[in-house]
């Protein structure tokens, strides 16, 4: 040991100097060592690779170790279970702690398809999943970030969420509602020229003797006044909570009039607009 | 001596603006203006809406009730006009023109479909009095200029067109600081656009106590030593100092004798506070750190967190444009030889906060802020008729570069960009990393001294020898609807105080009532019979009362 | 020019203050590096002297007046003046003359009457424009500067200094947008032509007189990298990037040694500490009684090789306790003090190595010039030490493992901006060409488009 060495070891650094910055902000530490995502990340191979994949939103190693692993012999659903979902599970808790931003779950959601879609292929059919949900934009509106957004996080969370896009005509939505029977549907719309569709909506699916559990709707322009005018509908402020209200309509059977009275117990947070 | 007369019109979303010139001296006689837009509601789409849910008749009709009485304080024979100009965006220029509207109102080809919609044109027109309703002398031309390419319309078409840079040789960034947010890259003469859909918030709308640019309004802020100076609009919507407050507790550090009174808060005045709280860590994105999570001014103004995610989320929405333009058009930045703003707030706000923000790249060296370029074209248009040739020619050879953002993958990248920065707090160093990530550029540093040039002392130059006259608008809309209680819920729900109720007869105020943003009246009635798209202006419901009385 | 491939210090334990393996010797019997520490003062001339010759004359010489007082009411053995010239001395010779020749006076008179040891260092101002035609070389500023050496030469100077800027333009350009090529082209390309083509006439010039080739320091790069970094909450620049930036400079810096340079090299070179390691030459160095001029973090661990403590530079004004350049040498004089006694009692090792923890973990600027990190950064510089771009480049890269060696030991916490700054940085660091004509084609194919005031005439490109 050095002179220096010996004087080091008697020494407590912060005794001396402090760096606050990393006091405040925390130190820099890699996504996959945060405490929680430890808990949630698989520890064994090839699952763990296949989850940091995801994690660190790298499609090409994504598809390679997907690939790998079915090679392997892995059976599809695992890979799906055991890998790609948890590693979007570390990735939404991240997201959610401020860690990770739009453009990483953005990323990651789309590693995490891509791995999805090559696993679907070897089963030969749609992977178990919770449900099928579906979402749209009214017809006549571009805006699409939001909707994008909801449709990430109820994939995320294990639903198959379908998405008509964007500009979608009414008959398009009815259809998507006679096919896929969904357990929740959504609706974004961001102009108030455009909004006026939800209500028609409803109003076709009531013609045609057609319903949905609930329907979400939400979008910049749009107000819970609005949403509450009309029947099977509740108004969605976060894209976030979409999963949460597709969960308490599959686990809890919410019906639409109970998710407008305890969206925020259900959410899990203090929503003002509910206040 | 027989004067001959030319009237320069703006029809903007926040107001109608008219200058009588004559056309002998080409001298600007008077001026008129309205502080708000005759129909309800705070943007064009609201207006679209009311237009689409009242008929575009009534609407064209109550837009032309306002300008005939804006026209009328211009305080010159109307009988001696001969020519009329008109610039403004392709809604308001549609509005006037009582052309299709419909196209603007939907984005995609299913509602235009369905509804079979052709949308028109909207080439440069000349027109007369008669058919469009304006009271002026009857054989008076009407010249309304082209539009660009659909929404990006003949305002922004003048603010190109006032830049003086289509035939210069550099690169130009031309940004209209209105709700729209049209903006446009030109490259050596080769023009690329797009509308950032920037959104209300740029206006003060959207705003808890934001407001339009009007007498009472803050519109800047000054740092001082000890807190922050409040710069109001006064009666002539010229800048006055006001009040020296602490914005993180609203104390008073030192009050300005006679100042004028806040009644609230110009968009201009948002982007001030936005710029002075980031710089002095009052907002750290996307929370305000004072104590009650405001940043108040004097007069009990203040802002809110939310209003402070609203600016941001509008404010991006310029970055993630010009980025968008300039990545699409593969050019830097650093290398734009000059910078121009159009509009109002584009003339009200300070450029250095501007680029503080972003709003305006943050290395542009050379700064103009132009003021009403809308008007200013309307005027040459009066001088020399025969430029109406020239802009359509310069409009059709613009139409090919339009970015429509809508579809542009680069577009929506950055912008989830933005709404990370300003929902989700995201650290700048990071934005531009991610930018750098997906094969962006980075946005570069500020430039070390940039130069501005403002050329006037107000947006519009000349008021004219009569001066400025604010004309009050709004007309009354009125309707019995069947099976109404009488029970004025409606009443007791209109946040704006626009409705009364005589005998069942309903009347709602358009200069009050905030439109189809609000619809609070028809939410509200129990007995779901208030219907907005019945209410009709006055002379209509007498004119249907003479028909049932033939 | 024979460039440096081998460490001229076998051993990082040998490095401490007040030592260096080629002392230098100055008239007025001072020494450097040869077993004591020298503080030294620095003063800048008051605003509005520059109006006049006689001003600035009377102004020098009332500075170095009062430091000569100061120094001997207090005891100090030994100190050394240096005056940093202002822009209308440097573009006049003969006020460089005038000015060189009073403060020479001064100091002569206090020598004899007392016997204190005494030096004086001019430091001409680099008054050239790149941007402004012809550029760097040969222009008229150019010619001046070296007119402006030889006068001070030839008037008095113990030894001759410089901060010279080549390379600024694109080092500042890759500093304010976290672009680490362009860094590394300004200061280890660009700044070391430029080095050479400066040193090997101020060198000339010194052989001439009794005057000796200090040293050159990259306060135009590193530090402004250092400055805008800031402080620990700052955040336009991560300090992981100023801490490559520190070590590039190194390479930089060591190019006027290998001109000829001898030292003791120029205060606010915060890369000397990598310098003598390599070459043996004593350095100038400050830090905590730097205050006055700036903020760094590193007070005390700039203390533990330095030869010459400095006080940076003050605005020549009136203090409580007497005027600058009294209170400011009181301050280096008694740090310099405190040095020798612990080099006398046998403690130096202790005091340079208590110096050097109280910022060894403070930020990785200070981490990466604690002398046992110093001497791996030199090892990592002659490694290619005939090639400047590519030992600028290793600098770099051992800066960064240093940095990571100490985070990975839980020693070095790093935020996320300074954590993401450098691995970025690195990996496109370690990515760039092996051949340095490659590498230059690139970075003159990017950057002269991409900063305008850059122009490869002034480097022969
Ligand atoms: C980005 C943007 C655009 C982009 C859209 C890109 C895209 N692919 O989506 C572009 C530039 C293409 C665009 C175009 C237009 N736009 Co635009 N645009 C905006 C802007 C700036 C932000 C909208 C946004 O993306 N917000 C962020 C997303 C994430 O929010 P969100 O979708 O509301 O979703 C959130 C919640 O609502 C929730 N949510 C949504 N749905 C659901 C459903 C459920 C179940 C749940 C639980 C939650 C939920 O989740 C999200 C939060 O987590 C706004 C102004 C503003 N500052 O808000 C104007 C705005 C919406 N646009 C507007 C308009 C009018 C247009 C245009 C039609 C007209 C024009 N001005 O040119 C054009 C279209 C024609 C054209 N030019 O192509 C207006 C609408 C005005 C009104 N009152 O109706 C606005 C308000 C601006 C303005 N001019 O006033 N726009
Ligand atoms: S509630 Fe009042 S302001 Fe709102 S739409 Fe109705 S009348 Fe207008
Ligand atoms: S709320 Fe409905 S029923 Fe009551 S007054 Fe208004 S319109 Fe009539």
């Amino acid at each position: 040991m050095t002179h220096i060495e010996e004087l080091e070891s008697k020494l407590d650094q912060n005794f001396v100097a402090i760096r606050y910055n990393v006091e405040i902000e925390g130190p820099a530490i890699r996504p996959e060592n945060d405490l929680d995502v430890r808990n949630i990340l698989p520890t064994e191979e090839p699952y763990k690779s296949i989850a940091l994949a995801v994690l660190y939103g790298d499609m090409d190693a994504s598809l390679s170790n997907v690939n790998d692993g079915l090679e392997a012999g892995l059976s599809p659903v695992d890979i799906i279970n055991n890998g790609l979902m948890k590693g979007m599970d570390a990735v939404s808790l991240l997201y959610t702690k401020g860690f990770y931003f739009l453009p990483d779950l953005m990323l990651s959601g789309d590693s995490m398809m891509e791995g999805v879609r090559v696993c679907e292929k070897i089963l030969g059919h749609k992977s178990e999943t919770k449900g099928t949900t579906v979402s749209f934009v009214a017809e006549g509106d571009p805006h699409d970030i939001g909707k994008n957004l909801v449709v990430m996080f109820l994939r995320a969370n294990g639903y198959d969420a379908i998405d008509l896009g964007r500009d979608v005509p009414t008959t398009e939505v009815i259809d998507a509602v006679e096919k896929y029977k969904p357990l929740f549907m959504t609706g974004t719309a961001l102009m108030t020229t455009t909004m006026t569709v939800f209500p028609k909506v409803v109003e076709e699916l009531q013609k045609k003797g057609l319903e949905v559990p609930a329907f979400g709707c939400g979008g910049g322009s749009v107000r819970k006044d609005f949403v509450e005018s009309f029947p099977m509908s509740v108004y969605g402020v976060e894209a976030y909570h979409a999963p949460k209200l597709a969960d308490s309509i599959l686990k809890d059977k919410k019906t639409w009039k109970e998710l407008r009275k305890e969206y925020s117990e259900i959410v899990g947070e203090f929503v003002s607009e509910y206040a | 001596m027989n004067y001959k007369y030319g009237i320069a019109l703006d029809i903007g979303t926040s107001g109608i603006r008219a200058q009588a010139l004559d056309l002998k001296t080409s001298q600007v006689i008077s001026t008129a203006i309205t502080l708000r837009h005759p129909l309800p509601g705070a943007n064009v789409v609201d207006h679209l809406h009311f237009a689409i849910e009242v008929g575009r008749e009534t609407t064209h009709k109550l837009l032309l009730d306002a300008i005939n009485k804006v026209i009328k304080s211009l305080n010159i024979d109307l009988n001696n006009v001969t020519r009329v100009a008109v610039c403004g965006n392709s809604i308001q220029l549609s509005l006037f023109h009582n052309i299709e509207i419909r196209d603007l109102a939907y984005w995609g080809q299913h509602a235009l479909d369905r509804l079979k919609v052709t949308p028109p044109q909207r080439d440069a027109t000349i027109t007369t009095p008669e058919k469009v309703g304006l009271e002026v002398n009857a054989k008076a031309e009407i010249y309304i200029p082209p539009a660009i390419k659909h929404e990006i319309g003949a305002d922004a078409l003048a603010m190109l067109f006032k830049a003086d840079i289509l035939e210069k040789k550099g690169i130009f960034l031309v940004s209209d600081f209105g709700t729209n947010a049209e903006i446009a890259l030109i490259i050596n003469g080769e023009v690329y656009t797009c509308s950032a859909a920037a959104g209300p918030a740029i206006e003060g709308q959207m705003i808890e106590k934001g407001r339009l640019a009007s007498p009472g309004t803050i519109c800047d802020l000054e740092l001082t030593n000890y807190g922050w100076k409040t710069h109001i609009l006064d009666d002539n919507l010229l800048t006055q100092e006001g009040d020296e407050v602490d914005p993180s507790t609203g104390k008073i550090i030192s009050h300005k004798e006679n100042s004028a009174k806040s009644i609230g808060i110009t968009g201009t005045g948002v982007i001030a506070a936005f710029s002075l709280g980031l710089d002095n860590g009052l907002i750290t994105l996307p929370k305000i750190k004072s104590p009650d999570h405001q940043i108040h001014l004097q007069d009990d103004t203040y802002l809110t967190e939310k209003d402070i995610v609203n600016i941001g989320k509008a404010l991006g929405a310029f970055r993630a444009a010009y980025l968008t333009l300039a990545e699409e058009a593969g050019v830097l930045l650093e290398d734009i030889d000059a910078t121009f703003m159009a509009g109002a707030s584009g003339f009200y706000v300070d450029p250095l906060k501007s680029l503080n923000v972003g709003q305006i790249p943050p290395s542009s060296q050379e700064i103009y802020q132009m003021g009403n370029t809308s008007l200013a074209m309307a005027r040459d248009l009066i001088i020399d008729p025969s430029l109406l040739d020239k802009l359509q020619s310069m409009a059709k050879g613009m139409r090919s570069k339009h970015i429509m953002l809508a579809t542009s993958s680069i577009f929506e990248k950055i912008y989830s960009l933005e709404l990370s920065i300003y929902e989700q707090g995201m650290p700048f160093w990071m934005y531009n990393e991610w930018l750098n990530k997906y094969g962006f550029q980075k946005v570069a540093p500020r430039s070390f001294n940039p130069q501005i040039h403002r050329i006037f002392e107000r947006d519009i130059p000349e008021l004219g020898k009569e001066g400025l006259h604010i004309t009050k608008v709004g007309s009354i809309l009125e309707a019995e609807f069947e099976g109404c209680t009488n029970c004025k819920t409606c009443l007791d729900h209109c946040p704006e105080n626009a409705i009364t109720i005589e005998n069942g007869l309903i009347k709602v105020r358009t200069d009050l009532c905030s439109g189809m943003g609000c619809l609070k009246c028809a939410l509200s009635c129990p007995n779901k019979v208030f219907k907005y798209g019945k209410l009709l202006s006055s002379e209509e419901i007498k004119a249907a009362q003479a028909e049932t009385d033939l | 020019m024979k460039r440096f491939t081998r460490m001229i210090y076998k051993n990082p334990e040998e490095l401490i203050f007040g030592h260096a393996k080629f002392p230098v010797s100055e008239r007025w019997n001072i020494q450097f590096g040869a077993g004591y520490v020298v503080p030294e003062v620095k003063v800048a001339p008051q605003e509005g002297s520059e109006a006049s010759k006689e001003k600035m004359v009377a102004e020098c010489r009332n500075i170095a007046q009062s430091a000569c007082k100061r120094a001997v009411s207090i005891g100090l053995p030994s100190f050394m003046l240096e005056q940093e010239h202002v822009f209308q001395q440097t573009n006049n010779p003969e006020w460089a003359a005038e000015c060189t020749q009073i403060q020479a006076e001064i100091l002569e008179r206090y020598y004899d009457e007392y016997g204190i040891s005494v030096a004086l260092r001019q430091t001409p101002a680099d008054i050239r424009v790149e941007e402004r035609a012809p550029g760097l070389r040969g222009s008229d500023y150019d010619n001046k500067i070296e007119e402006t050496m030889e006068a001070c030469a030839a008037n008095g100077a113990s030894d001759l200094c410089i901060e010279t800027m080549g390379g600024k333009s694109a080092s500042d350009y890759g500093i304010s947008r976290g672009d680490i090529k362009a860094v590394l082209f300004g200061i280890g390309v660009l700044g070391s032509i430029d080095m050479e083509y400066m040193w090997k006439r101020i060198v000339n010039i010194c052989r001439r007189y009794d005057c000796r080739p200090g040293g050159d320091t990259d306060c135009a790069q590193a530090n402004t990298a250092m400055f805008m970094a800031g402080g620990l909450l700052d955040k336009d620049i991560a300090h992981t990037t100023a801490a490559l930036a520190r070590a590039m400079a190194a390479a930089r810096s060591l190019v006027a040694v290998e001109c000829g340079a001898i030292g003791p090299l120029k205060d606010c070179g915060y890369e000397n500490p990598i310098v003598k390691a390599i070459s043996g030459v004593p350095i100038a160095t400050e830090g905590k009684n730097a205050v006055c001029a700036h903020s760094d973090l590193m007070g005390n661990l700039t203390a533990a090789m330095t030869d010459v403590w400095s006080n940076e530079s003050v605005y020549h004004r009136q203090e409580m306790g007497g005027t600058t350049p009294e209170v400011w040498l009181q301050a280096t004089g008694y740090e310099a003090a405190l040095m020798n006694t612990a080099i006398q009692t046998g403690t130096g090792e202790t005091l340079r190595d208590i110096y050097t923890l109280t910022d060894k973990y403070r930020d990785p600027q200070g981490l990466i010039l604690a002398y046992d990190n110093a001497y791996r950064i030199g090892e990592a510089i002659v490694n290619y030490g005939n090639d400047p771009y590519l030992r600028a480049r290793a600098a770099a890269l051992e800066a960064g493992k240093i940095i990571n060696e100490a985070v990975d030991a839980g020693k070095l916490y790093l935020t996320r901006f300074e954590r993401d700054s450098l691995d970025n940085a690195l990996k496109i660091l370690e990515e760039l060409p092996m051949d340095s004509d490659q590498f230059t084609d690139e970075c003159l194919r990017t950057y002269t488009r991409k900063v305008p005031e850059f122009d490869p005439k002034s480097y022969e490109l």
